[in-house]
């Protein structure tokens, strides 16, 4: 997820503060605005504390942040579908706003990425908006998060709902968060690095999910699982790190996986383990292995699709594949978002986010 | 020595020579690249703004109230692809609005998407904002930007000014933050705007409706006949100049005869020496052109804002950008060139080898008796067939091809009938030495052949074009007292409520007279409203039929009491409508003006000089606040306009703040100043041109008359006084280029006339009546004289008894 969030945070920042990148940008320059600390935002740390539910509400000190959902799901045939939407928000100036609101700022920015994929196909939307003006933000009660008519609200203490409406593609779909929110790292704060630079990270690990997914004009009865993340910061990488590969995976025994790893001149492992009652362990560098096993050459270079994880202590030995397809999302700056089905030990499924492999 | 070194002898020996071919290739290929540059990239700003054309709806609120962000929001959150603008005007008078776009939704809206010049490796302008969120960035023409400097507004300190090309004259684009922080020194106005098939897609949320802010229909193509208009302008000096670069390379070449042929005798090989001076041809052309396209850019430049002003006037066609020069120019000089080089060339390589040094090379490329005849008999054809064809037709180009071929004939004809003139005098003359004068005359008009066609040519546009623009100023002017029948002029500056503005006006002392002018655009064409229907956008002119300032509006043709019938129905339209449409009074016309549909008969055809944009007048009761593009502006009697302190106003009056009061003197000289920017390229081309042949002509004068030397020289040892014979070569050569002018002085009028009543038409929709001016003839038939006086001085003593050493 921090991976996850390390890329959207590229992403909105991209979009936001080095928008004059061509689509040629080299995707180190992209990175830049996750290295730089701006001056005055708050940096996220050990010892800031996650309060819920209030921090899922927007954190206009820190400079980045996102709330992302994926989900894999499958039609009454058995067809498989994954979907993935994000909403990102970017400081431009450090909060808290002051201003009466709405009205026209130049505050912070909000992007939106909206995605559908099947094996072999994989679509995507996206949207954009200025802050400020109620075009998109998010409200904690009831829980909101919008730009224009996308948008995930809960209709009440256990029922959210997602409606997107994307260019060849919409969905309509009800989630139930079956788990509580996990903290991911040491109390919420997720490390990135060995020198502690990180992010403020929690994840609703397991969300029941139902509803309609409609595309190329067909409309499927859908159901299946989801992986939402909340998370924040201001700085994330340090100047030698260059990409990161994140996975969410939910287990046929119940219990439900993160791991990601931030590549550098060393590599940064940190994952989160939550067991079928919501028990959540962090997993350190040393407690697990995370290699990739095959590559496949895709639009935008060769990236790891088959990976093998292996938690010893948890008697877990898995072997994830991707779907076959291309899962690029695109724009400034490109990032994998597919999903996967996971086999070895235990089966699964489940996504694999992943950045800097493109050209 | 060397072969190079030889032939560049000759050049050292005349400096004059070289100059005088280099400043015709470049003053012919600047001319052109300078002219390709600005219509080049008018072109693309036409095909731009074509490209950006979309059916686009304003979205108003149905309560009548302001729009807000709110307003925005709510249209968002339906899923609507609208986009917000925030259009500030400033109290400041010459301050450019400021339009603040938001980059996020701007992409909603074609204008914003599409990139100039269809080029993607540039950035268009909502990405261009996005990058500089953080910066504080207004984007312009510099001409705007310097504008904006000049105003000095509060609150404008540590605003980054860039420039930007493309952009729409008098406005400077930003974020729509910044906007609403500059909002707060002026007077902002939100609109919504959003494709017209968004709404066709989803409703408008209950509260909200929706006006037609932009038909999306192509409009005419006016403004391509005006660059075709420029473009033709810049092919005849082309044309022109190819004529006298041919004739000054062969009286070069005349010169070089001896040294050629000694080359010849000291064993150079013919070929060889032939392909020295193609590649002499080559390099002159090289360096002449090279030149030219790049002094070409700089002229362009110097006139962009000019030009710019006249097409945003004439045409609303904005933002021009600046290009390096195409491919175009770059081939249309190539391909002069080549014509001027391979012409030379066909004179080189049809030199013999024994003919190197003889006379006859030049003499028979001057053409036998027959050979003569037949030129004429082609040249009396092409006039002939040519004038039939211009007086057939009403396609631009087909008129300006015709009018080149009789410009062609005739000005082959006119010195040869002036030889045939003289060769009559000769005939007749009694007295020897006049005799000699009329021969020695009319082998300076067979030997000066070209560059006298290429004076003919001149002469003829010089009037030509002098009659037009002189015919379209008075006519113009008269006009424009018969039109203009207030005292006053107000602009509000915005769009406003147009009966509460005339009842605070009615209330202002001294205002005797109010007359609202409400302007739109509506279409012309079958109410169905399916694509395929054929539609043509006009203005609307809205009046009141009643009021007193119309009376002595002037019409072409009309009902008897035309106002009256107007307001009880039916609409007048301007001629350019009615010629295009072949209108006329009494027929019915549909007209689509937003969501109305009107069917009205014409009941009279107005003058509309100066614009080529079609217009209806209909009454103002018959518009609706939905107009799209609605703007008011009013006419004003008042009761002593001399001594009145109406410039105060604005100051004294709240609700006039930001508004533009002018006096009919103002007006006219506006007026009076968009024209002259107009017709400037015209007047500046037609000079250069001029000047041009002038030059040329007195550089081949002077080779022509030390060819002649030889006859002077004779004369004298029979005995005639040397300064008898020098003023005799004076008043030959002035009288050779007077009577030419003589002869071309018609040529011209008929020039006047095609431009009046062909290409006016043809390119704007209005026609002119034709109108004389002896006083100007005589000007240009006095710089004629002058050349030729000019030319004679400067051969100065046409004595020289070595001449005689060969004889």
């Amino acid at each position: 997820m921090s991976k996850k969030a390390l890329m959207f945070g590229c992403m909105l920042s991209l979009y936001l503060i080095l928008a004059n990148c061509t689509k040629e940008t080299a995707p180190k320059d992209s990175f830049d605005a996750l290295r730089d600390l701006p001056q005055g935002f708050r940096q996220a740390q050990q010892g800031v504390t996650v309060k819920l539910p209030q921090d899922l509400a927007p954190h206009p000190e820190y400079r980045l942040e996102w709330w992302y959902l994926t989900a894999n799901l499958q039609s009454t045939d058995g067809e498989p579908f994954g979907v993935q939407w994000t909403l990102f928000r970017s400081g431009l100036k450090p909060g808290p706003y002051t201003e009466p609101k709405p009205g026209w700022y130049n505050n912070e920015i909000w992007l939106a990425h909206a995605a559908l994929s099947v094996p072999n196909d994989h679509r995507f939307a996206n949207r954009s908006a200025r802050g400020g003006t109620g075009q998109a933000g998010v409200t904690v009660q009831p829980f909101s998060a919008w730009i224009d008519h996308w948008q995930l609200q809960s209709v009440d203490d256990a029922n959210w709902t997602l409606t997107v409406d994307g260019e060849g593609f919409r969905y309509h779909l009800n989630l139930q968060p079956r788990l509580p929110a996990i903290l991911n790292g040491e109390q919420g704060f997720s490390a990135k690095s060995a020198d502690g630079r990180g992010s403020m990270y929690f994840s609703y690990p397991y969300l029941v999910i139902d509803g309609e997914v409609e595309v190329g004009g067909e409309r499927f009865q859908v159901k299946g699982k989801g992986w939402f993340d909340r998370e924040w910061s201001s700085q994330y990488l340090n100047a030698d790190q260059q990409g990161w590969d994140w996975l969410a995976l939910h287990l046929d025994d119940g219990r439900h996986l993160m791991a990601f790893r931030v590549r550098g001149a060393e590599d940064f492992y940190s994952g989160t383990l939550v067991a079928a009652d919501a028990r959540a362990r962090t997993l350190g560098a040393n407690e697990f292995t995370l290699e990739p096993i095959d590559y496949r050459t895709s639009r935008f270079g060769r990236v790891p699709v088959v990976w093998q994880l292996q938690i010893p202590s948890a008697g877990l030995d898995l072997k994830i594949q991707s779907w076959a397809g291309d899962y690029w999302n695109p724009g400034a700056l490109r990032y994998w978002e597919g999903p996967v089905t996971v086999g070895g030990t235990h089966k699964g499924e489940g996504y694999l986010e992943m950045t800097g492999y493109e050209k | 020595m060397g072969l190079g070194t030889v032939f560049l002898s000759h050049y050292r020996r005349h400096p004059g020579q070289l100059a005088g071919l280099l400043l015709i290739l470049v003053c012919a290929a600047m001319l052109w690249s300078g002219v390709r540059a600005l219509t080049g990239s008018a072109e693309n700003a036409v095909a731009r703004s074509r490209a950006a054309l979309e059916p686009l709806v304003r979205v108003v609120r149905e309560d009548g109230h302001p729009l807000a962000v709110e307003d925005f929001v709510q249209l968002r959150r339906v899923g609507l692809c609208a986009s917000p603008q925030l259009e500030v005007r400033f109290p400041v008078s010459d301050a450019p609005t400021v339009i603040g776009i938001d980059p996020f939704s701007a992409g909603c809206l074609l204008q914003y998407r599409e990139l100039p010049d269809g080029n993607n490796a540039r950035t268009n302008i909502a990405d261009k904002l996005l990058s500089s969120l953080n910066r504080r960035v207004l984007l312009g023409s510099p001409a705007d930007l310097a504008r904006w400097r000049q105003a000095s507004l509060p609150g404008a300190a540590g605003m980054h000014l860039e420039s930007f090309e493309g952009l729409p004259r008098g406005q400077l684009f930003t974020d729509i933050s910044l906007a609403a922080e500059l909002a707060a020194g002026g007077q902002g106005t939100l609109a919504i705007l959003l494709p017209a098939a968004e709404t066709e897609r989803s409703p408008l949320p209950p509260d909200y409706l929706s006006q037609v802010e932009d038909y999306g229909v192509k409009p005419d193509p006016m403004v391509d006949a005006f660059l075709l208009s420029l473009n033709a302008l810049g092919a005849l000096a082309l044309l022109v100049a190819a004529l006298l670069v041919r004739s000054v390379y062969r009286f070069a070449l005349e010169q070089r005869r001896r040294s050629l042929e000694i080359m010849v005798r000291l064993g150079v090989r013919s070929a060889h020496l032939r392909w020295a001076l193609i590649v002499e041809v080559l390099l002159v052309a090289s360096v002449g052109g090279i030149l030219g396209v790049f002094l070409g850019e700089r002229l362009a430049s110097a006139m962009a804002e000019g030009f710019e002003g006249t097409l945003a006037g004439l045409f609303s066609v904005d933002a021009l950008t600046k290009r390096p020069p195409t491919v175009k120019t770059w081939l249309g000089m190539v391909l002069i060139l080549a014509v001027v080089v391979g012409w030379a060339c066909l004179d080189l390589i049809s030199l013999r080898r024994s003919h190197w040094g003889g006379a006859v090379a030049f003499a028979s490329s001057t053409g036998s008796a027959e050979s003569a005849g037949w030129r004429r008999a082609g040249a009396l054809l092409v006039a002939s067939v040519s004038l039939v064809v211009l007086l057939s037709t009403n396609t631009l180009w087909v008129i300006f091809v015709s009018t080149m071929g009789c410009l062609l004939g005739v000005g082959i004809l006119l010195p040869e009938l002036l030889s045939g003139v003289l060769a009559l005098l000769e005939r007749r003359g009694r007295r020897p030495l006049m005799e000699w004068s009329c021969s020695e005359m009319g082998a300076l008009c067979r030997l000066l052949g070209l560059p006298l066609t290429a004076l003919v040519f001149a002469i003829a546009t010089t009037i030509g074009v002098q009659a037009m623009v002189t015919g379209f100023e008075s006519t113009f002017a008269r006009w424009l007292d018969q039109r203009l029948q207030g005292d006053l002029y107000l602009d509000p500056g915005r769009p406003i409520a147009t009966e509460a503005w005339r009842r605070q006006l009615r209330e202002v002392p001294g205002i005797t007279a109010v007359l609202p002018m409400v302007r739109g655009r509506a279409l012309l064409g079958p109410p169905d409203l399916s694509p395929e229907a054929s539609v043509l956008p006009v203005d609307v002119l809205a009046v009141d039929p009643d009021s007193p300032l119309l009376q002595d509006w002037p019409f072409l043709a009309s009902v008897p009491s035309v106002w009256n019938r107007l307001a009880a129905g039916g609409v007048l339209v301007n001629e350019q409508l009615a010629r295009r449409q072949s209108l006329s009074v009494g027929d019915r016309l549909q007209i689509r003006a937003g969501a109305q549909q009107l069917s009205r008969e014409v009941l009279g055809i107005y003058a509309d000089y100066g614009r080529p944009e079609g217009e209806v007048m209909v009454p103002l009761k018959v518009v609706t606040d939905a107009l799209p593009n609605r703007y008011t502006a009013f006419v004003l009697g008042v009761s002593d306009v001399q001594n009145m302190r109406w410039r105060d106003w604005p100051e004294q009056y709240s609700w006039l703040n930001g508004s533009r009061l002018r006096d009919q003197a103002g007006l006219k000289a506006a007026a009076n100043r968009a024209f002259s920017r107009t017709f400037q390229m015209t007047r500046l081309l037609n000079s250069l041109t001029l000047i041009l042949t002038g030059t040329a002509l007195a550089l081949m004068g002077l080779v022509t008359f030390r060819m002649r030397q030889g006859s002077y020289t004779l004369l004298h040892v029979y005995g005639v006084p040397r300064k008898s014979l020098r003023r005799r070569l004076v008043a030959h050569s002035m009288l050779v280029t007077g009577l030419l002018a003589l002869l071309a002085i018609p040529l011209g009028i008929f020039l006047g006339w095609v431009l009046v009543a062909r290409v006016n038409p043809a390119a704007f929709g209005w026609a002119l009546p034709l109108h004389f001016y002896p006083g100007f003839w005589l000007q240009v038939w006095l710089a004629c004289l002058f050349i030729g006086a000019l030319v004679g001085l400067l051969v100065g003593n046409p004595v020289r008894l070595e001449t005689m050493k060969n004889e």
